[in-house]
């Protein structure tokens, strides 16, 4: 587009949108009432007051610290600066502000010190200015216009590639240490040796049910047991008569029953082709399709080039020879209609045509979804919604299986009567007493642990209570607070670092009784080989194996991760396995570094690489460049 | 006629070291370029992680660039950059001789001898610092380092979209298990007639997912093969045109079958997911797809077929 052409584009769109905009404004004011004129609006809003001309241009602004030595900057030169910047970035609502010059100040001085800023050479190899630069001449005529000198625009374009320069030098020097990404991994990968006493609800079961639940027992459980309820409720379920028809699977003496003609011509095919194509395009054979996409450079030679048609021809023949069975049994069906009454009418006209009777009883979604992987949702959400006796509206796909169903009975999921869960309830009202009993079996273990240490400590915590209560005298005292409110504030505190006190020494004495506790009450006792924190399975009713459930369980607690050594639990529970434990963390220790897998070590290194970068990102603020050159303001 | 000579002479030195003083500018202009990392305003608040940075480019660059700047004003501040280059692509002992070098031979410049923080080192004493932990601690371990990806030569694949073709080569070198995986699907006929199934215009297409091929649209994306992967992670990043092994929120490994191809780069997937291949033609294509009209399900409103891979193996043949 030339120059002339775009300048005359401009002006008549200036033109248009003029008038334009002045119709629409005159058509406006004339619609509506007069306004008040608004006029005491402020400029500038408060707080962001413009820079003035200093009165004293000697005095000493500020100081600040650069590689040692201390730096006074005078009001005239903080002025000089803001004369500087002006031109390029104030706004006029939005005045430079002094924060924004302290900003360019203390960043130029650190380029500077660094020897970063560019030289007068470099200066004039870089600027727009420079004879036969691009635009050079309208540049100067602009800035010009804005009321700036050369000389103050090419300082400006230096002390801004100086400070650009401090910027990416920053970013670049950036290393990180190998033992900086293993310190971090290690903290999330300690080896915990742990000491536990289980109780577990196995053996209480089996008593319980080798005993046996009265009747009103039984009864309690069941109207009170939402677990229980839950697992017996009947699912939502349907009953349906399912015809199928899979050509893939039918036999030779199949086929040849079936078989309706000889063999097809191909204009025959063809015709069946445009008619199914849509349906018959997504049974093209896997392996033969990129037969379709020859290579460029690589074209086939005439005879080898294949059509869908061609790929599709044996299906296509196969349903020809065998006739359309399915849409003639659907046909019949459709007609026979109310006539279809039980079972051996569909086994009939499934035998009439040769297909597939499937009988589906009483099956829910998920069951269904199994039996029909493609189809199973869409076809319980068809059958729930049919009323029985309805044939379905259309034939319909499942893979290469062609299909329709007549629906036969539902039923809406419900509560089952106490009779008819009644057999089923013992084993659940069984493992829910054994679970409660060992639960309290380890509670009373963690008393008697509690009972030992409170005995012994009985002396030690007292004084510390005392103590407490003295400490907050004292600073009740100091403080004078006689504020009731303020003195309770303090107390609590007091009581509050007396309690952690009390039960980290309680804590620590516990596990020394440990083991003596456990064998005094006959307990199972175990230990675990040094583990690193697992994440707890998804489902753990796959493990079979009691131990290894176990394992899995006390590896993936977050308590245990929470516990410093010598320190005992309270109680942990693991509704899979049916046991309750207490925890003693013998000990925590780091992992060796031949431990950590390649991908966590590059995950942590380019981790720690990034936040490196962020910072040096981010270290530009005013507030973080004053705080780091101790900037002083008087 | 003395005092002719004098001011000749004087013309000529002041003329030389005019001269000298543009070629230090122009170094220190190179040196500018040299930085892998620069901080414009595109760039701010992306910190790319480590490994997206071809340091060993980096390294080239600033060598050849300490050659030039040699006895200049500019070879303090090159060497400093090179010696960081160098620890970053891993070789730690050329880095510290390299700083060496810097504080012996320039002992009185600022990187040498300023601190900018209180009670700080400089800059030159803290980068020798991480050298001398860092060495001290591969001395003791034995640190791995990830390695480069390279294209295999002997196997590509051609990707038969409905809308045209796209040619891929694989990393074999850095993820031999997700090209095995991917190769052995692709044999099997597995992602035959699947969709593309979620797209984000210009940056990503997602595809591979078996169930997106006859399960209604809501289905796509949430099915795979039975299997997962280990992530193998390398100094591949995720840049324009690179095919990762999609591994879904919360997931430790790699999906089985899912994958995206990159219409960006993704430096945020890096040590996330796992890339596997590149596209070596026909990324275009993708790219069209992406900024069509997408669907509630985030698919192309206009169906995309995935309609069969061809393998290319140069040895065998096809």
């Amino acid at each position: 587009m030339s120059v002339q052409y775009r300048s005359w584009l401009l002006s008549c769109l200036v033109c248009v949108l003029g008038a334009s905009e002045a119709g629409w404004a005159q058509g406006i004011e004339d619609s509506l009432p007069v306004q008040p004129a608004v006029s005491a609006r402020p400029q500038v809003p408060d707080g962001l007051k413009p820079i003035t001309a200093p009165a004293d241009p000697t005095r000493i602004r500020a100081t600040f610290t650069m590689g040692g030595k201390e730096v006074k900057l005078t009001e005239q030169q903080f002025y000089d600066t803001y004369l500087l910047l002006k031109p390029h970035e104030e706004r006029k609502e939005q005045p430079l502000q002094p924060m924004r010059i302290i900003e360019h100040i203390l960043m130029y001085a650190e380029a500077q010190a660094l020897g970063l800023a560019p030289t007068a050479e470099e200066v004039e190899l870089t600027s727009p200015l420079r004879p036969g630069a691009m635009f050079a001449d309208s540049l100067l005529e602009r800035i010009k216009s804005m009321g700036i000198t050369q000389a103050a625009y090419l300082e400006y374009m230096s002390q801004g590639r100086a400070v650009q320069r401090l910027k990416d030098w920053a970013t670049n020097d950036v290393r990180v240490r190998s033992s900086s990404a293993f310190d971090q991994w290690k903290t999330e990968n300690h080896l915990f040796r742990v000491a536990y006493v289980e109780f577990p609800a196995t053996q209480l079961e089996a008593a319980l049910l080798s005993k046996g639940a009265t009747e009103a027992e039984l009864r309690k459980f069941w109207s009170e047991n939402v677990n229980a309820q839950n697992k017996h409720r009947m699912p939502t379920t349907v009953s349906a008569d399912l015809f199928l028809f899979d050509p893939e699977k039918l036999t030779a003496a199949q086929q040849d029953a079936l078989r309706t003609q000889g063999n097809v011509n191909r204009e025959q095919a063809f015709v069946h082709f445009k008619k199914h194509k849509d349906r018959l395009l997504q049974q093209i054979p896997s392996d033969q399709r990129p037969k379709l996409y020859p290579q460029p450079g690589q074209l086939p030679k005439l005879p080898e080039i294949v059509t869908p048609f061609d790929l599709l021809l044996p299906v296509i023949q196969r349903e020809l020879v065998l006739g359309d069975p399915m849409g003639a049994a659907f046909e019949k069906a459709r007609q026979q209609g109310a006539a279809i009454r039980g079972r051996e009418d569909a086994v009939a006209l499934a035998k009439e045509y040769g297909l597939q009777y499937v009988r589906v009883e009483k099956q829910d979604n998920q069951a269904l979804s199994q039996l029909m992987p493609a189809a199973g949702h869409q076809l319980f959400s068809e059958l729930f919604n049919a009323p029985p006796g309805q044939l379905s509206n259309s034939l319909s796909w499942s893979g290469v299986t062609q299909y329709f169903w007549r629906a036969v009975d539902k039923s809406v999921s419900a509560l089952p009567s106490f009779e008819e869960v009644r057999a089923k309830l013992i084993q659940d009202w069984a493992h829910e007493g054994a679970v409660i009993a060992a639960q309290k079996g380890c509670l009373d273990f963690l008393a008697a642990l509690e009972q030992t240490v409170g005995a012994e400590l009985a002396g030690e915590e007292a004084r510390l209570d005392e103590e407490a209560r003295a400490a907050a005298k004292k600073e009740v005292e100091q403080l004078s607070a006689e504020n009731r409110d303020q003195a309770e504030m303090i107390r609590q505190k007091h009581t509050i670092f007396s309690e952690n006190k009390k039960k980290s020494l309680r804590s620590t004495r516990m596990a020394e009784h440990f083991e003596r506790v456990a064998k005094e009450r006959s307990v199972s006792a175990g230990e675990l080989p040094p583990f690193a924190f697992e994440m707890m399975y998804m489902d753990r009713s796959a493990i079979s194996d009691p131990r290894e459930l176990r394992a899995s369980f006390l590896k993936s607690s977050y308590q245990i991760r929470g516990m410093e050594p010598g320190q005992v639990s309270p109680i942990l529970s693991d509704i899979v396995l049916g046991s309750h434990f207490v925890v003693k963390l013998i000990s925590r220790e780091e992992p060796p570094f031949e431990n950590m897998p390649t991908a966590d070590f590059a995950q942590r290194s380019s981790g720690l690489e990034r936040q490196e970068v962020y910072s040096a990102l981010y270290r530009w603020s005013a507030q973080q460049l004053m705080q780091r050159h101790g900037w002083t303001e008087f | 006629m003395k005092t002719k000579l004098t001011l000749l002479l004087l013309l000529l030195t002041s003329l030389a070291s005019a001269q000298d003083a543009k070629a230090v500018a122009k170094l220190m202009l190179d040196l500018d370029g040299a930085l892998p990392r620069l901080t414009d305003k595109q760039n701010q608040g992306q910190g790319m992680p480590n490994l997206s940075v071809d340091w060993e480019k980096a390294v080239t660059r600033l060598g050849e660039l300490a050659t030039r700047a040699a006895s200049t004003s500019v070879e303090p501040l090159v060497l400093y950059q090179l010696g960081t280059a160098l620890y970053n692509c891993g070789q730690v002992e050329e880095a510290m001789s390299t700083l060496r070098d810097l504080s012996d031979r320039f002992p009185t410049h600022p990187l040498v001898t300023l601190s900018l923080e209180k009670g700080g080192k400089s800059r030159a004493a803290r980068a020798l610092d991480d050298c001398v932990e860092e060495l001290a601690f591969r001395s003791q371990h034995k640190v791995l380092t990830l390695s480069k990806a390279q294209l295999d030569p002997e196997v590509t694949a051609t990707l038969h979209f409905s809308v045209g073709d796209v040619k891929i080569g694989f990393y074999t070198n850095v993820a031999p298990q997700h090209v095995k995986n991917f190769l052995t699907l692709a044999k099997s006929s597995a992602y035959d007639r699947t969709h593309i199934h979620h797209v984000a215009p210009g940056q990503w297409v997602k595809l591979g997912d078996p169930w997106s091929r006859d399960r209604s649209m809501d289905q796509w994306g949430k099915g795979g093969p039975e299997h997962v992967l280990d992530n193998e992670f390398s100094r591949a990043t995720h840049k324009k045109g690179v095919l990762s092994m999609w591994r879904g929120p919360g997931r430790p490994k790699s999906h089985g079958s899912q994958f995206m191809v990159l219409l960006a780069d993704q430096p945020h997937l890096d040590f996330v997911q796992t890339p596997f291949a590149e596209v070596l033609s026909g990324l275009e294509i993708l790219d069209a797809v992406s900024r069509k009209t997408r669907n509630q399900y985030e698919a192309p409103a206009e169906e995309v077929f995935l309609n069969g891979i061809t393998i290319e193996r140069k040895a065998a043949g096809k």
